[in-house]
C-alpha cells in the first residue's frame, strides 16, 4: 500500500519501482518472513478493503470473509486462526458478529525511531497530526 | 481530498480523509460476505490474484507499509 508516514528519506511512491524497492526494504530491514504482496500504484486492492493502514483480514478457502480488524494484532489473528482452522468437532458455522474497543499496545519508541528514519518531516507532520486529533477530541466533548 | 499516495501525513489528517476512512470501516465488508478479489505482485514472483490464493487454502491478509 501507500507509505503511511513519508519523509525526506522515504518519499511517497512516484512509481511502481519505488513501491517495490520499499517493499524489499520492509522485508530485508524489518526481517518480515511472511510473503509480501505488492498492490498496484493506486492501491486497487487496498481501496477495495477500506484503505486503513494496518488492517488484518482472514479469508476462508473459497473467499468468504471470516475476520476483519481495523488494526493488526498478531495475537488476536493467531488465536482466531488456530481456533477457526483447528480441530472443531461437531461445530457448525454461524454468524457470530462481535465488536470491541480494544486495547492497542504500540511500541512508541520503535514508532518514533521509524519516523526519524523516514526523515525530519515525518516527525513534525506526525506531531502536527497529533495536535489535530487532540483539537478534534476537545471539540467533540 | 488527498491523492492516494499522499506526500504529507498531516495534510491527509487535516483534510479528513483519515477520519472518513476509519469511520467507514465498521460499516463496509462484513464477515460472511465475499472478499474483494484483486491482483497483487509477490516480491520476486509472478502477479497473482487473491482468488487463486484462496482457491487453494485460507488466507491471512495484513496491510502495511515500510513507513
Amino acid at each position: 500500500m501507500r507509505e503511511a508516514h513519508p519523509g525526506e528519506n522515504l518519499t511517497a511512491h512516484a512509481g511502481l519501482d519505488d513501491k517495490l524497492t520499499t517493499a524489499r526494504r520492509l522485508r530485508d530491514e524489518l526481517g518480515i518472513a511472511r510473503p509480501i504482496l505488492v498492490d498496484d500504484l493506486e492501491g486497487a486492492v487496498h481501496r477495495a478493503y477500506g484503505l486503513l493502514p494496518n488492517m488484518s483480514w482472514v479469508l476462508d478457502r473459497g473467499g468468504t470473509i471470516l475476520y476483519k480488524a481495523m488494526w493488526t494484532s498478531a495475537e488476536r489473528v493467531g488465536e482466531f486462526v488456530e481456533r477457526r482452522w483447528g480441530e472443531a468437532r461437531g461445530a457448525t458455522q454461524a454468524p457470530f458478529h462481535t465488536e470491541q474497543l480494544e486495547l492497542r499496545s504500540v511500541d512508541r519508541e520503535a514508532f518514533a525511531r521509524g519516523l526519524e528514519r523516514n526523515g525530519p518531516r515525518a516527525v513534525t507532520e506526525f506531531a502536527r497530526a497529533e495536535q489535530i486529533w487532540a483539537e478534534r477530541a476537545r471539540a467533540s466533548r | 481530498m488527498s491523492s492516494y499516495n499522499y506526500e504529507r501525513f498531516d495534510v491527509y489528517v487535516e483534510e479528513g480523509d483519515e477520519a472518513r476512512e476509519f469511520a467507514a470501516f465498521p460499516d463496509t465488508l462484513h464477515a460472511g460476505e465475499r472478499a474483494p478479489d484483486g491482483e497483487l505482485a509477490p516480491l520476486g514472483g509472478q502477479q497473482v490474484r487473491l482468488s487463486e490464493l484462496w482457491s487453494r487454502q485460507g488466507v491471512v491478509l495484513e496491510f502495511g507499509s515500510f513507513t
